[in-house]
């Protein structure tokens, strides 16, 4: 057991607090323990009866109001006790820390997604800074989980449909696990992060470093960020509209609003729009996009609203400078980019919770060699796993089941744009066997 | 030998026939029958089916827990699994073994009655409780993946066959409704002449409060698996958020019953301590009200803290402070209740035949579980803990430690009353040793693993939880041993047993002032009661 019973030598002061407690519940239950287990085993020996003797006469003893006041009140007094010393570290767990960050901490099966202030997010791993205290924020997607740090002794429930908080004092540099709690399904047990807590100049560095991601133009950051903050699930590029307008060929069109006017889709209106939302909505569409005021910087607006651009065919002179820096086989360094973010997908979907990359059997098959492989199916026939089956797995799993594995897998019908959808299989090509 | 006489005046009821109720033969003879007994014995067959189905796979999750990886079966399986374990064992077996079973059996004997107030009613409980489980295994065609808890929205949206299982223990809840009702009205219009509420034997009071709770809570349940049905069938949304629900109003309701039928678990098994120690001690029982009172409070104060299981869901600080204070209260009437035990061995003469080395086992294991209840109610530990090892180690030192325990002492005790055969001493006590190792070595390791922060219902876990997970797997297997000696013992005896005496142990309640086994009315006249059933006080044989 890592118990420190020091500060400082403690991952965090909540590690203290609570092993405190413990020891001093700990050190009253076993005086108890031996009180009672000892009385029992002395008595059991002390008056016990010789094999085949008579019984002994015993003593008529019906009760003594003297012992059992004694046994009521003692008794009393020591779990008052366990109570307040329990309250005072709740009081203390839960009463706000000033100057907190705040930390949106999402559950989704079968990972964690962080969302930090300044528009960054990340999958499963949360970095802080060591000194400064985080207020995590959590809500679920989906099932109710449970974010819990055993290094912390601390945890709290992640529940669909409300936020709980959560404060971290994350003293002392390290890395921490951080595990679901909440039992949420198939891959529950493998449901599991890392609380990175750096030194403050480790993490201002790292934080430098993620914030300007080298070699990716503005159009390709706000690509990346128009998929991660989901915009994709309401917008397709092109083709079949989802609930919101396409997203093609968005910049510089005339736009029909719901009160009756138009608008022309310029940099202002879009900024307007990711930012506010219900200001001008577009006819014909409901009135349900949620605002990112606050979880987007500008910069991030600004990067998408070059994304925007891009795919109306604007921001020239950034295809040019694209084109200049990748050169002639754009063909082929395509298809590396659509295997990167096929990747980055199967991440951020969670595919790689039940799926291995690398030939283990996890809940589903793995995807290592998937592609092309032979497989036998649960309803008797057999399937190849080509371009069209992944595709229809991907969206309809329970169409096809391969024999021996459960029927547990999500339809990502809809939730999975065209695009996605061929990158992620894009990339489950590359993993041979 | 003579046997000893209730109050000393009473002269031994006789048997119509050396078989008694066993009399009749023959399958119908069996399944129509009105006798509260051969309803007991229908009871503790099933239930006892049902410990040992639910044993294998606990055995089986013990395997797959030896490697922190994906190894022998796959997770879904894994989830199966502990989710029937549960399922099984809690509502097939430890709920309704002791109450409907060794309950049916003696509540109309001790209290000197020819059988249950419904007898009818009686036989309608059993088979609507077959019923319960016909329709439960019915949903292992798409086995349930929840655990025992069907915590919303996962099992509002899970394609396991939620709503087939939950009928199940719907018609369970409802057989168990019934059973409580019975006993009650028994217990208040069925006492023999003389027997006041003071002299009822502690086993009917404990049985009496459990009574309540199955009355009063059991309908909850029933209603929640109702409207978890209407949200799965029908999708109306009570839990679901996406649907406008709330995920944590199930937990409310579903702990609204399953906090209080905790106690309906261990009540009785208090119960048949209060009766065993007694007798084997040779003493009066200490602090008889102390013990009668303290079941009912049990029952009454067991309705308010609930929410203990809730701390971490996000529930209001005031709540979660209000049902900490709750959840101590239930604390003291406990620890009377062990006081007074322990007391009553006090200058006793002691003999330890096999119900006394179960009633001792209770107590020493009991003590652990209670004791680590105390960091459970401190809301500052138990955010800690919650969801943890910690969590199974502690109810299964109360549940198992405790009400099966209660159970086998039970079984020990009155085996000769219901078989009319002496059960082997030479079996029963290395069997009792083996369980008592098997189940420390088991579940001891587990408080370790839960405080170190390995969470519960974890089919893979970081491999740092190895090493005591194996030592847990190999105790596991030493309880089954244990189990699997006393169940060969339970068969020899049946079959090979010597010929039980009325009273061998020579108890004084009414039970025992009966044939073994005892006639089909009980009683060849109902007997009057002149004192309480604990007078063993200077009693030479």
């Amino acid at each position: 057991m890592a118990n420190a019973y020091a500060l400082g030598e403690a991952a965090s002061r909540t590690t203290v607090q609570v092993d405190a407690l413990f020891l001093f519940i700990t050190l009253v239950s076993l005086f108890f323990f031996l009180l009672v287990e000892g009385l029992l085993i002395y008595f059991a020996i002390k008056y016990r009866r010789k094999k085949g003797a008579e019984p002994a006469a015993t003593p008529d003893i019906r009760g003594n109001l003297l012992l059992e006041s004694i046994w009521i009140v003692i008794p009393s007094l020591v779990v008052a006790a366990f109570f307040y010393y329990g309250y005072r570290v709740f009081r203390d767990i839960r009463t706000p820390s000033p100057g907190a960050t705040d930390i949106h901490a999402v559950g989704r099966q079968w990972l964690f997604e962080f969302r930090y202030p300044d528009g960054r997010s990340s999958i499963n791993e949360l970095r802080v800074p060591a000194g400064r205290p985080v207020k995590l924020i959590l809500t679920s997607d989906d099932v109710i989980h449970s974010f819990f740090v055993p290094d912390y002794r601390l945890k709290q429930d992640m529940v669909p449909g409300r936020y709980t908080t959560l404060y971290l004092h994350p003293d002392k540099a390290g890395t921490y696990p951080i595990l679901c709690a909440e039992y949420c399904g198939v891959s529950h047990s493998t449901m599991r992060a890392e609380l990175i807590v750096m030194e403050p100049d480790a993490y201002a560095a790292w934080r430098e470093k993620k914030e300007a991601p080298a070699g990716l133009s503005l159009a390709e950051r706000g690509k990346a960020l128009a998929e991660k903050s989901g915009c994709l699930g309401c917008h397709a590029l092109e083709g079949k509209e989802k609930f919101g307008p396409n997203f093609g060929k968005v910049f510089g069109r005339k736009v029909l609003l719901a009160d009756g006017t138009s608008v022309t889709a310029d940099e202002e209106y879009l900024r307007e729009s990711i930012l506010d939302p219900k200001a001008k909505v577009v006819k014909g569409y409901p009135a349900t996009m949620p605002t990112f005021k606050g979880s987007l910087s500008p910069e991030d607006v600004g990067a998408i609203i070059a994304y925007l651009t891009s795919l109306s065919g604007g921001g020239r002179e950034e295809k040019g400078e694209k084109e200049k820096r990748e050169g002639a086989p754009a063909n082929k360094d395509g298809e590396a980019e659509a295997v990167r973010k096929g990747k980055t997908l199967a991440e951020t979907y969670g595919c790689l919770g039940c799926h291995s990359a690398d030939g283990s059997v996890r809940v589903g098959p793995s995807f290592q060699g998937i592609y092309g492989r032979q497989t036998e199916l649960e309803s008797g026939g057999k399937a190849t796993a080509d371009e069209a089956y992944l595709r229809e797995s991907i969206n309809q799993p329970r169409a096809k089941v391969v024999k021996g594995f459960p029927n547990v897998m999500p339809e990502f019908k809809g939730k999975i744009s065209e695009e996605d959808l061929s990158a992620v299989i894009a990339y489950l090509k590359t993993l041979k066997r | 030998m003579r046997e000893t006489m209730w109050s000393g005046e009473r002269p031994l009821n006789g048997n119509a026939s050396p078989r008694g109720y066993l009399e009749e033969k023959g399958f119908w003879a069996w399944a129509y029958t009105l006798d509260h007994k051969r309803i007991g014995v229908m009871y503790l067959y099933t239930t006892l089916f049902f410990f040992l189905v639910g044993g294998v796979f606990a055995l089986l999750i013990r395997i797959k827990l030896m490697f922190p990886g994906q190894h022998i079966f796959t997770n879904q399986t894994y989830n199966v699994m502990f989710t029937m374990h549960g399922a099984l064992m809690i509502f097939l077996f430890i709920i309704p073994a002791i109450p409907s079973g060794l309950g049916n059996f003696f509540i109309p004997l001790q209290i000197g009655a020819r059988d249950v107030a419904f007898p009818r009613l009686n036989l309608m409980s059993y088979w609507v409780f077959v019923a319960g489980i016909v329709v439960i295994l019915f949903s292992l065609v798409r086995p349930m993946d929840t655990g025992w808890t069907f915590y919303t929205p996962y099992s509002a949206r899970t394609s396991a066959d939620v709503t087939v299982l939950s009928f199940g223990i719907f018609l369970i809840g409802m057989s168990s409704i019934l059973t409580g009702l019975n006993f009650l009205v028994t217990i208040h219009k069925l006492r023999a002449p003389g027997m006041t509420w003071h002299r009822m034997p502690l086993f009917i009071w404990s049985m009496y409060a459990t009574s309540i709770i199955q009355v009063l809570a059991t309908p909850v349940v029933g209603i929640t698996f109702l409207l978890l049905a209407m949200e799965r069938v029908l999708g109306v949304g009570f839990f679901d958020p996406a649907k406008g629900g709330d995920p944590i109003l199930f937990q409310h309701f579903f702990w609204f019953y399953s906090h209080p039928v905790v106690y309906v678990m261990i009540l009785p098994a208090m119960g048949i301590i209060s009766e065993v120690i007694p007798v084997f001690s040779r003493k009066p029982i200490f602090g008889y009200k102390a013990i009668a009172y303290s079941s009912v409070a049990i029952a009454l104060f067991g309705f308010f803290v609930w929410g203990h299981h809730m701390f971490v869901t996000g529930m209001s600080g005031t709540a979660a402070i209000i049902f900490s204070l709750l959840t101590y209260s239930v604390a003291i009437p406990t620890a009377i209740k062990v006081f007074n035990w322990l007391a009553t061995m006090y200058r006793g003469s002691i003999t330890f035949e096999s119900p006394m080395l179960y009633a001792l086992t209770f107590i020493f294991l009991f003590v652990v579980g209670g004791l680590t209840g105390m960091y459970l109610g401190a809301l500052g530990a138990d955010i800690h803990v919650h969801d943890t090892y910690f969590i199974v180690a502690h109810f299964h030192y109360t549940m198992v430690g405790g009400t099966v325990m209660g159970l086998l002492a039970g079984l020990h005790f009155w085996f000769p009353k219901m078989t009319g055969r002496m059960l082997g001493e030479k079996m029963a006590r290395p069997a009792w040793l083996l369980m008592f190792i098997g189940f420390n070595v088991t579940f001891f390791t587990q408080f370790i693993l839960g405080f170190e922060g390995m969470p519960r219902r974890y089919a893979e876990y970081p491999a740092q939880y190895q090493a005591l997970n194996i030592v847990s797997t190999v105790g596991s297997w030493v309880l089954a041993t244990g189990v699997l000696i006393m169940f060969a013992n339970f068969v020899r005896g049946l079959f090979r047993g010597a010929p039980a005496p009325p009273n061998p142990w020579k108890a004084l309640s009414l039970d025992w002032q009966t044939g073994s086994p005892p006639p089909t009315e009980n009683f060849r006249e109902i007997p009057t009661v002149t004192d309480w059933p604990y007078g063993y006080a200077g009693r030479q044989t």
